[in-house]
């Protein structure tokens, strides 16, 4: 069985891969005024690794179990008939 | 184009808007929502993509390239980090009925209504400029559109008379329709289902605008990307863009990715969406990636639309945050210009009606709810129906709000770009972030340390960006702006102590940041919090922990019921009132109609319910008026947050402990009842061996007096009565000595000499002992016994003794007249096993089981008893359980018995141990 | 005329014996060696006294002594109750049957044969 909690642990690790890719630092990598494959370079690599962060965390998010202490409230009994 | 067609057009739209919120709304009160699915919920947190987004992106690009990217790539990160951080801000959120982002902070900080007020007028001030964003692309792309089919720059702000100013026009409008969609009533839980509703579809017509414009620069002006591109190459001017320039570029990269990262959670309608309007936490999964997606979709083609507006204009000319509209219209193509022009409208719209109903929320329960309570309390409280007051309040927040942006629009518009201006809002709402995250983590915030910080970071931000953008526009001095105020240059607004090397968002930003946390973090360190912050830091770091179900009351006193409706109707109305009583009770399974005192939980839910019509720092205060007795002390308060925490993990200890004192008396009851079964044993076996010894005793000592009394006897008699005695007195002598073998083995305390032997000769031997009986009685004797067999471990004696015992009970038992006994013994697997047959009378089956328990006997009717003990078999059972073997008997009644026993072979008990070591 | 005794024991040696102390008494001496061979005997003749052993194959000596008493045609009929289990509760068990007296084993010949002729007399009043 998954360990509880390993989705958002993964989700977290997406984080800190976007917020490494999107630093100042890897980007000076990708930062010249040159097209590849007719489009700028800079461009090219902040959606291509925009794009597969996001389709990861599509699949990701799929394996989001709510643990036991994860429970939503019950509901709550203020949402009666308006 | 004509202004009517526009005009039309835009008002149709709205009206398309407003009949999706009203529908969407009906299907909200008749339990069927329209937006349960969580596409809904994703496309509404796009209200985060405005005019800034539809136009500014564009403009910002086509001044500094990538640097419209971090506003987009921050809300990508932080939805990364949704589960872990959005969720629990859910979830505190509906674990305390908040409903604003002023709510959250001041419920963190002790429900303080002082804090709510800070924040609330931080985020109006602070939002007023990003409003005025709205208006200014709002009428800028009307004015262009108007000119068309010629592409003409915007009129400058403020040029026009007021009444002939389109802004103006628009601001009314826009507050009219926030009004409708965010204040037709009040909500406990401030859901607005059918805005939610209209303002996802909002979303999707601004990205179906901004990408069909996409698409027709990029392919139909240019031949793709790659053309597009390949002419903004030549152009060093533009291909500048392609790349991040200079270590300015790249410190407000992270700048902005940090504001942007704080906007998505700070940001007053953002918080609304994200957080208020969540139905429920499992739509977040869709919105952790379709958010993201979304920005995405709607930025791939501002580079394009940028680039391709910088080849086909003069930039003087035309302004590049109206690129997006003046290129449809420069290609003649009128439709898609409308459209863009609704695309526009629409992103604005959205913003602003989301952005007014969340300020104008807060507006009314942090800021004039409490001014109202102190001021006309008695006025107000003899008012029994609150409610239309507090519509009222909010209606004419909105307009204020919209009139304030608009104002702001009139005096500063025109000095800055739309990105600039909305910029100018991030930061102001980034100072929320220290106290709102470090309040989800940390429980050492006080509310001294979020007062202090908010206040230190606001006065910088109003310092380094709100004044200087009066400066700018020549409102103030210019000189405060150039030369610091009275010319002390440390002081300089865009180069506070110095500091240089930023743009003014990027400093205002490091400096307003730095600052906020430090006092934050400082403060808190150096303050002490009182009872109520406690039990809310509790609540907020450990929402995971306590929750819902174990909402900890803090009311020690009571109040009159009645007393506590009328207060709660007072706010949200009657029927809603007694609505949630009514819930109240049926979900407690109580009857409220008997009872005439409030308990403490039922103040608590009161005031929970308050705090979704008016904020829970007035809901305290209002609960607190009515409530006798007072908040619990600090001491108590220590005690229920640990009982709260501990209560979970006490509960499953409990549980457990009870599962394990029940087995435990499970056990202890079969205990027991096997000592009484003992007991009653012991007790048993004692009278049968009492029995057993008196018997032959009775025979000797009757006997004995007999031949005393008697001395006349014949001597037949007198030798049969000797007799008698001498064979009773050696019965005795048996039964002794086999009760103490018995005894010996059962305690284990017989001496055994294992050894590994040859079974045969054993088995002859005890055909040899008991040799005379056979003799005696004319028996058949038959023996089985092949050479050879394979030695077994045993000790020799006492496995003669076992044979000799199976031989003789069968001489005794076998016919007389015709007896026959069968001895056979033979290596079966691991074990040899012997076997005694006769042709007796055989054992009833009732008997088969229970005929080598102790004093046991099966007599023959017609019999003299037999000579038994009744332990022979018990014995034979002891000593062939102790050699591993075992030991039972096979019968038909009328045909004889067959008792067999089995011994391990000595090589079999080898191999077991050498596989054990 | 003598009077007549029944002695029951499935222990044939102290059958005998006690066969052989009645007789030498001088009473008239039947014997039988378990509860239904006591049955049959009673059934037969009624006897003035039964010596009864209590612990028999069933029915054992309480089962018997319980049917003597509920039937009228033995109501005069003496019981002393023989036993080789010393325990008191057997004692009170073969009184409240309706014994007239409790013998345990071993016993001594002398103080059975006294109280023997002890019940028949206070029988014969």
């Amino acid at each position: 069985m998954r360990r509880p909690g390993l989705g958002a642990e993964r989700l977290i690790g997406l984080f800190l891969i976007g917020a490494i890719g999107f630093s100042p630092p890897v980007l000076t990598l990708f930062n010249k005024a040159i097209l590849v494959a007719g489009i700028p370079l800079l461009y090219l690599y902040l959606f291509g690794l925009w794009v597969l962060l996001v389709a990861l965390a599509g699949i990701v998010v799929t394996q989001l179990v709510p643990t036991g202490e994860d429970k939503p409230p019950p509901p709550a009994n203020e949402e009666g008939p308006r | 184009m004509a202004g009517w067609v526009v005009i039309l057009a835009s008002l149709a739209y709205l009206s398309l808007l407003f009949a999706i919120a009203y529908y969407g709304d009906r299907r909200a009160d008749a339990g069927r929502s329209l937006i349960r699915n969580p596409a809904f919920y994703a496309l509404s947190i796009a209200v985060y993509c405005t005019s800034w987004t539809f136009y500014g992106s564009v403009g910002r690009a086509a001044e500094s390239g990538a640097e419209f990217l971090p506003i987009y790539l921050g809300p990508t990160l932080v939805f990364l980090l949704g589960w872990f951080m959005l969720r629990k801000m859910i979830r505190i959120s509906k674990v305390n009925r908040i409903t604003s982002i002023a709510d959250f902070v001041a419920a963190r900080y002790g429900k303080s209504q002082m804090l709510a007020g800070l924040v609330t007028v931080i985020a109006v001030v602070g939002i007023l400029p990003y409003i005025s964003l709205q208006l200014k692309a709002v009428s800028q792309s009307f004015s262009v559109l108007l000119a068309y089919p010629a592409v003409t720059q915007p009129n400058p702000a403020g040029s026009t008379l007021l009444l002939l100013d389109e802004a103006l026009w628009v601001a009314l409008l826009m507050a009219i329709f926030s009004i409708l969609f965010g204040t037709r009533h009040i909500d406990a839980a401030e859901h607005h289902q059918g805005m939610v509703a209209a303002i996802a579809f909002e979303s999707i017509v601004k990205l179906v605008a901004f990408l069909a414009v996409g698409l027709f620069v990029t392919f139909g002006i240019f031949g793709g990307f790659a053309d597009l591109f390949g002419k903004a190459a030549e152009s060093p001017a533009i291909a500048r863009l392609f790349a991040i320039s200079g270590a300015g570029g790249v410190s407000s990269w992270v700048m902005l990715t940090f504001l942007a990262m704080a906007a998505i959670v700070c940001l007053p309608r953002q918080f609304q969406v994200t957080v208020v309007e969540n139905l429920n936490e499992r739509d977040l999964k869709r919105a952790i990636w379709l958010f993201p997606a979304y920005l995405i979709a709607i930025n791939l083609f501002v580079l394009p639309i940028a680039v391709a507006g910088l080849l086909q204009f003069d930039k003087s000319a035309v302004a590049p945050d109206t690129f997006v509209l003046s290129l449809p219209i420069a290609e003649q193509q009128p439709w898609l210009a409308l459209l863009v022009f609704l695309g526009g409208l629409s992103a604005a719209t959205g913003m602003v009606i989301v952005e007014t109903i969340a300020l104008s929320t807060m507006v009314c329960n942090d800021l004039v709810m409490p001014v109202l309570l102190r001021s006309r309390w008695f006025g107000l409280a003899q008012r029994a129906d609150l409610t239309k007051t507090l519509l009222g309040i909010r209606r004419g927040t909105i307009i204020v709000i919209v009139l304030l942006g608009y104002l702001y629009y009139r005096l500063i518009g025109e000095t800055y770009a739309l990105v600039t201006i909305g910029l100018v809002s991030f930061v102001a709402a980034a100072q929320f972030a220290p106290a709102m995250v470090a309040g989800m983590f940390w429980k050492g915030g006080t509310r001294a340390g979020a007062f202090a910080g908010l206040l230190t970071g606001f006065a910088i931000w109003t310092y380094t960006l709100l004044l200087p953008s009066f400066a700018r526009s020549g409102w103030l001095p210019l000189d405060f702006v150039e030369q610091g105020p009275f010319g002390i240059e440390l002081l300089k607004p865009y180069a506070l102590f110095g500091l240089a090397g930023f743009d003014a968002i990027g400093h205002a930003t490091f400096w307003s940041i730095v600052a906020n946390i430090g006092v934050y973090v400082g403060v808190s360190l150096l303050t002490r919090q009182d009872a109520i912050e406690r039990i809310q830091a509790a609540q907020f770091v450990d929402v995971f922990r306590t929750g819902a179900a174990h909402e900890t009351v803090f009311w020690r006193g009571t109040a009159t019921l009645t007393e506590l409706r009328d207060l709660v109707a007072r706010f949200v109305g009657h029927e809603r009132a007694e609505q949630a009583f009514r819930d109240y009770a049926r979900a407690r399974g109580i009857n409220l109609e008997k009872a005439r005192e409030a308990d403490a939980d039922l103040i608590s839910f009161a005031e929970r319910v308050l705090a979704g019509a008016i904020g829970a720092a007035s809901a305290r205060v209002m609960v607190g008026s009515v409530a006798k007795g007072e908040m619990v002390g600090i001491e108590e308060v220590m005690r229920i947050l640990d009982e709260a925490s501990q209560i979970l993990q006490y509960s499953r200890q409990l549980e457990l402990k009870s599962q394990q004192l029940e087995a435990a008396t499970r056990e202890l009851r079969e205990a027991n009842l096997r000592l009484q079964e003992l007991d009653r044993l012991k007790d048993d076996f004692l009278s049968t061996v009492s029995h057993e010894l008196r018997t032959p005793l009775t025979s000797i000592r009757s006997f004995s007096e007999i031949l005393l009394d008697n001395p006349a006897l014949d001597k037949d008699q007198r030798g049969n009565f000797i007799g008698i005695i001498a064979r009773e007195a050696e019965r005795l002598t048996r039964l002794i000595n086999q009760l103490l073998d018995l005894a010996k083995l059962e305690a284990g305390r017989l001496e055994w000499q294992m050894s590994d032997f040859d079974p045969g000769p054993v088995v002859q031997d005890a055909v040899a002992a008991v040799q005379g009986l056979i003799v005696e009685k004319n028996i058949a004797l038959e023996s089985d016994v092949p050479p050879g067999l394979p030695f077994v471990r045993a000790d020799k004696d006492r496995l003669t003794q076992v044979v000799i015992n199976l031989l003789s009970n069968a001489v005794k038992f076998a016919e007389p007249a015709n007896g026959r006994i069968w001895v056979r013994a033979r290596a079966e697997g691991d074990y040899l096993e012997v076997s005694v047959r006769d042709n007796g009378p055989g054992i009833p089956r009732e008997w088969q089981d229970r005929i080598f328990e102790r004093f046991v006997q099966v007599k023959k009717r017609d019999d003299p008893k037999p000579q038994g003990t009744g332990l022979g078999l018990p014995i034979c059972k002891q000593i062939i359980e102790f050699f591993g073997g075992r030991i039972w008997v096979a019968s038909r009644p009328g045909h004889g018995a067959t008792f067999s026993f089995t011994v391990p072979l000595s090589r079999a008990i080898t191999r077991k141990l050498v596989a054990a070591a | 005329m003598a009077q007549s005794v029944l002695v029951v024991d499935d222990e044939p040696s102290i059958l005998l014996a006690l066969e052989f102390m009645m007789k030498n008494a001088g009473f008239e001496v039947r014997t039988a060696r378990d509860g239904e061979e006591a049955l049959k005997a009673l059934a037969e003749k009624k006897p003035d006294l039964m010596l009864l052993d209590v612990m028999m194959p069933p029915p054992d000596g309480y089962d018997v002594c319980q049917r003597v008493r509920a039937d009228a045609r033995w109501k005069d009929t003496k019981i002393i109750m023989l036993t080789a289990r010393g325990r008191d509760v057997e004692r009170e068990k073969g009184l409240a049957m309706g014994a007239d007296d409790y013998i345990t084993k071993p016993f001594s010949t002398r103080e059975l044969m006294a109280k023997v002729r002890e019940i028949l007399k206070a029988g014969a009043n």
